[in-house]
């Protein structure tokens, strides 16, 4: 009876065994062609992906490129900003400034040309003369930008192609920016104030009739165009002439002018023949006018000061 | 007992069944937080921040990190074959993880007693790494694994497939099978051969050790096994394995103008890398507007080889190219060659070795090499320009001693052993004259010569020593080159540049470099000096360039460093100044072996003819141009020797020198004192 619950138990253990292994191979195999298991995983990480970190070495690649592609952006737009001549020039000192401000600037050909026609003819002749611009125009048909930019002091200008070859090389010599910057800060004052200007004042008619008397090469000697001439025509009182120095190979010549607001005086520099040449004239019509000794004569040239030269206060 | 023992047995395997899936919920629940997310679609992983680098004529001429995508349909049959042979054979089978896979690496590993191979799917390997650094360790094995279990419930096996092909990197710059089949066979990812499709799954095992370029044996083995796996799992039958082994396999190489410019692209990655940051480089997928000129870069290519190979006779080694074993390659000479554009400072060319592929230093821009006499233009300047002596001065060639700061005393001799007495500056220069040159920076002073070094663009430091005549300063063949051209230029130095215009994805200029000449030597002295140095060209030390056919106007200067170690010759045309360097990288003598002795390698037997080869390539077809001769230039025939106009001369040889005007009245008033032929004083140094 022992015996036999024994071998009962014995038999029910084995089955039970056999069923269990069964049962774990079944679930092995199925397993093996189902991948329950991997599935299972695979859909409870599925479940909770949104909540996990962006994190691991794509999503640092994916940040490195962002990061990159926003400072390229920044780069763009501060190297936009620090070349891009937005205001518009209409003397040398505001291009001198804007050069200074932002290191150098980058435009385009027509806004380079744009700008040249903008500034006064006295003060853009001494960087080229705009006949010569028209024929270097004609000459450089693959022009497309202008780099502008301080070298030595000197304000050069590079004129380059598409492949940033430089073209052709115009400067501008510290002494003329030097002059126009003094011309500038000096402009709201009489011709009194300058005392190497002092030495001769000629009267506005003397200077016309002067002027008129010029040969077309003087004439181009003395960098005022007919629009300067005709909006002067009443408002000039008088003109000097420095005879004391040189700016660069140039002579300073002096228009005191009426304003709203009183004299201020505008000083260019010419072509020392033509300004000679001028100033033979006006001083011929003077004598024939017998004015000669009524002109007022200025400081000694020893008191005067010149700021011709290397006088001349430095740039910034 | 029996009944107890199998009753414990089942418990315990339950317990541990139990236990085992409690510790993996745990493993799943604790480790799924720190995995990192997956992007909602896989083509998310492709990333197109490809670099391109462009010639000076707008040519593409390289990709960096060449990535393109392409669907799954446009992958050849072939390559995903040899994949899944390779990488994964039963990848439409299994769900993440190969189960098989794993007990087979088990049973591997335990019968070799150690790590013999893994058993990772393709999906793991694409979970690895996009996902995880590249560390081995347990933690990030599990966690790879429960990614690609994601992964592979998330998305489709073509998708998953499509992804690996595209992002795995197979060498050589190349991400993705479309970029590889290009870098390799120029060919697109669909017209790939068994035998090529192998090749690049060969790769992918370790893309810098089963390299084709760099490890051919290597690549080859792995290729055969693929082959035979294939063949095994019914991929392909015999025939096809053997006409797969033996097809020839045209790998895209040196022909190919990419691999020609590898040193000069590497000039400009390392120029972006130092400007904007290595970020850019990678990420920034930059268009890059370069100088390069290809014609001139595949002409220094075969300059520098064909050079190098007429050495390597010389000194009697086997051809380079049957070369097997790369450890001999350091018996092998190296060059260098650097050409620039004078007027503007461009890089038109730059070769910094011989051979890219076995190695990738860059020799063009190296400072440690020592440029022997192609220095002594920089002497020859500084002594013209401040002590008023001229190219007809003389001085006598004697055996010369000065004390050094340190106490010690300075004999320097001629590299012929010998004195020639008495000569004229010109002739000292055409003959390389060492005592000469010493002499010159006696009277100069060596900080004034090294002043004139730095302003003639010599970035190395310089130890103003008067050995310095003799040029004992470390300086790269891009200095020198840059160096000469304001020789070239009548004094206006221009910075060597290789980058013309660099553009983002967008089209936006980020970087647009327009080169500017700095005025840093006299006109008419540098013109004096480019006379003299023309002699050199004509019948001096570099009289192999004329040799050998370069006939343009041309001047430059030959180098010799002491015992044979560099051999230089930098020189320029009106329009080129290019810097050629021969030496081996161990700074080891060059000799070989001539009629019962050894000779040794000079500037005029290694470099001039490099540069002779380079230039007549280069300006094929291009017009003579002559140098610009500066105002107030004067031309008197004068005695080599004792430098005074030709009508005193004894007969001996005449030369035309440049001369200033008071330099020929001073030549004129001293030719009146002399009335009979000059004597030669020894002692004064000067005879002016």
């Amino acid at each position: 009876m022992r015996q036999s619950g024994l071998l009962n138990e014995f038999r029910n253990t084995i089955q039970f065994g056999l069923l269990a292994g069964l049962i774990f191979c079944a679930a092995v195999g199925l397993e093996f062609r189902y991948n329950y298991v991997e599935k299972a995983i695979g859909r409870y990480l599925f479940w909770h992906n949104a909540s996990r970190q962006e994190s691991g070495q794509i999503w640092e690649t994916v940040s490195l490129s962002e990061n990159v592609q926003q400072r390229l952006d920044d780069l763009v737009r501060n190297k936009r900003q620090e070349t891009t001549l937005i205001e518009s020039i209409t003397s040398l000192d505001q291009l001198v400034e804007q050069v200074h401000a932002r290191e150098k600037i980058v435009m385009t050909r027509d806004r380079f040309l744009e700008m040249y026609a903008d500034l006064p003819l006295y003060q853009s002749s001494l960087l080229i003369e705009p006949v010569d611009l028209i024929e270097l125009i004609g000459q450089l048909a693959n022009w497309q930008r202008t780099l502008i930019a301080f070298e030595e002091g000197n304000l050069s200008f590079y004129l380059v192609d598409g492949l940033n070859n430089v073209l052709k090389e115009l400067s501008l010599s510290s002494e003329y920016i030097n002059f126009f910057l003094s011309e500038k800060e000096t402009r709201a004052l009489g011709l009194d104030a300058f005392p190497w200007l002092r030495e001769k004042f000629y009267p506005a008619d003397v200077f016309y009739d002067a002027f008129s008397l010029l040969t077309p090469e003087e004439r181009g000697g003395i960098p005022l165009s007919a629009l300067n001439l005709i909006s002067w025509r009443y408002r000039l009182q008088q003109v000097a002439v420095n005879h004391q120095s040189l700016i660069g190979e140039r002579m300073e010549i002096g228009f005191e002018l009426s304003g709203d607001e009183g004299l201020y005086t505008v000083r260019i520099l010419g072509r020392s023949l033509s300004v000679l040449s001028l100033t033979d004239k006006m001083d011929s019509l003077l004598v024939k006018r017998g004015t000669l000794e009524s002109v007022p004569v200025g400081a000694s040239p020893a008191e005067s000061g010149s700021p011709g030269g290397s006088q001349m206060p430095v740039t910034p | 007992m029996l009944i107890n023992f199998i009753k414990s047995l089942f418990y315990l395997c339950l317990i541990l069944l139990v236990a085992g899936f409690c510790a993996g919920v745990v493993v799943v629940v604790t480790m799924g937080r720190d995995l990192p997310q997956l992007p909602d679609q896989l083509e998310k992983l492709v990333l197109n921040t490809q670099t391109e680098f462009y010639s000076n004529t707008g040519k593409l001429v390289a990709t960096m990190g060449e990535k393109n995508r392409v669907p799954i349909e446009r992958i050849s049959r072939n390559f995903l074959n040899a994949l899944f042979s390779a990488e994964d054979a039963e990848f439409f089978e299994h769900a993440g993880i190969s189960k098989t896979g794993i007990l087979r690496a088990l049973w591997t590993n335990l019968r070799a007693g150690k790590i013999e191979g893994g058993a990772s799917t393709i999906t793991q390997q694409l979970s690895r790494n996009f996902f995880f650094s590249l560390e081995q360790t347990h933690t990030r094995k599990l966690k790879e694994i429960l990614l690609a279990l994601q992964l592979e419930y998330s998305f489709g096996k073509e998708e998953i497939l499509e992804a690996y092909c595209n992002n795995m990197y197979f060498g050589s710059g190349a991400y993705g099978v479309e970029a590889a089949g290009r870098v390799y066979f120029a060919k697109h990812a669909d017209q790939l051969t068994l035998g090529e499709a192998s090749i690049l799954v060969a790769i992918l095992n370790g893309p810098a050790l089963y390299n084709p370029y760099t490890h051919p044996g290597r690549a080859r083995s792995r290729q055969l096994w693929i082959l035979r796996r294939m063949e095994e799992l019914g991929m392909i039958n015999g025939t096809e394995r053997l006409a797969a082994e033996n097809e020839e396999l045209k790998l895209k190489r040196y022909t190919e103008s990419e691999a020609r410019s590898n040193f000069f692209l590497d000039y400009v990655k390392s120029w972006i890398t130092g400007r904007f940051g290595e970020d850019f480089l990678y990420y920034g997928g930059l268009k890059v507007y370069t100088t390069l000129d290809q014609r001139a870069q595949a002409a220094a290519v075969a300059a520098v080889q064909g050079s190098l190979k007429r050495l390597d006779a010389l000194f009697g080694l086997p051809d380079y190219d049957l070369l097997t074993d790369k450890e001999q390659l350091k018996d092998y000479p190296q060059g260098a060659l650097v050409a620039l554009e004078t007027g503007t400072g461009a890089i038109l060319a730059l070769v910094g070795g011989r051979d890219y592929q076995s190695s990738q230093f860059n020799r063009a821009e190296g400072k440690n090499r020592l440029p022997g006499s192609a220095f002594k233009p920089f002497v020859y300047y500084t002594a013209l320009q401040e002590t008023g002596l001229s190219p007809a001065s003389t001085l006598v060639d004697s055996a010369v001693s000065y004390p050094l700061i340190t106490g010690e005393i300075w004999s320097p001799g001629n590299f012929e052993q010998d004195f020639l007495g008495r000569m004229t500056l010109k002739k000292a220069l055409e003959k390389s004259r060492n005592v000469i040159a010493a002499q010159l920076i006696e009277l100069t002073g060596p900080e004034r010569v090294a002043q004139t070094a730095h302003r003639f663009g010599i970035t190395s430091d310089i130890l103003p020593t008067p050995s310095l005549a003799l040029g004992t300063v470390g300086v790269s063949p891009i200095e020198m080159a840059a160096a000469y051209s304001v020789l070239a230029t009548g004094g206006i130095y221009y910075a060597p540049y290789a980058i013309k215009r660099i553009e983002d994805a967008r089209g936006n200029v980020l970087y647009d470099p327009i080169p500017r000449g700095q005025e840093v030597a006299n006109p008419q002295v540098v013109y004096q000096l480019v006379d003299m140095m023309q002699a050199v060209v004509e019948s001096g030390t570099g009289a192999v360039v004329r040799r050998m056919g370069f006939s343009l106007p041309a001047a430059g200067k030959t180098g010799t460093t002491s015992d044979y170690r560099d051999s230089w010759f930098v020189g320029f045309t009106p329009g080129i100044s290019a810097a050629c360097w021969v030496g081996f990288d161990d700074n080891r003598e060059m000799r070989f072996p001539q009629n019962g002795a050894m000779v040794g390698v000079t500037g005029a037997r290694a470099g001039a003819p490099m540069w002779a080869t380079f230039m007549q390539k280069v300006t094929e077809g291009k017009p003579r141009q002559d140098f610009p001769i500066p105002p107030g230039i004067e031309f008197i025939e004068v005695d080599a020797w004792s430098g005074l106009p030709s009508q005193y001369s004894t007969g001996g040889e005449r030369i035309r020198v440049a001369l200033l005007p008071d330099q020929l009245e001073a030549l004129r008033q001293k030719a009146g004192l002399e009335i009979s032929p000059p004597a030669l004083p020894s002692a004064d140094p000067l005879g002016y």
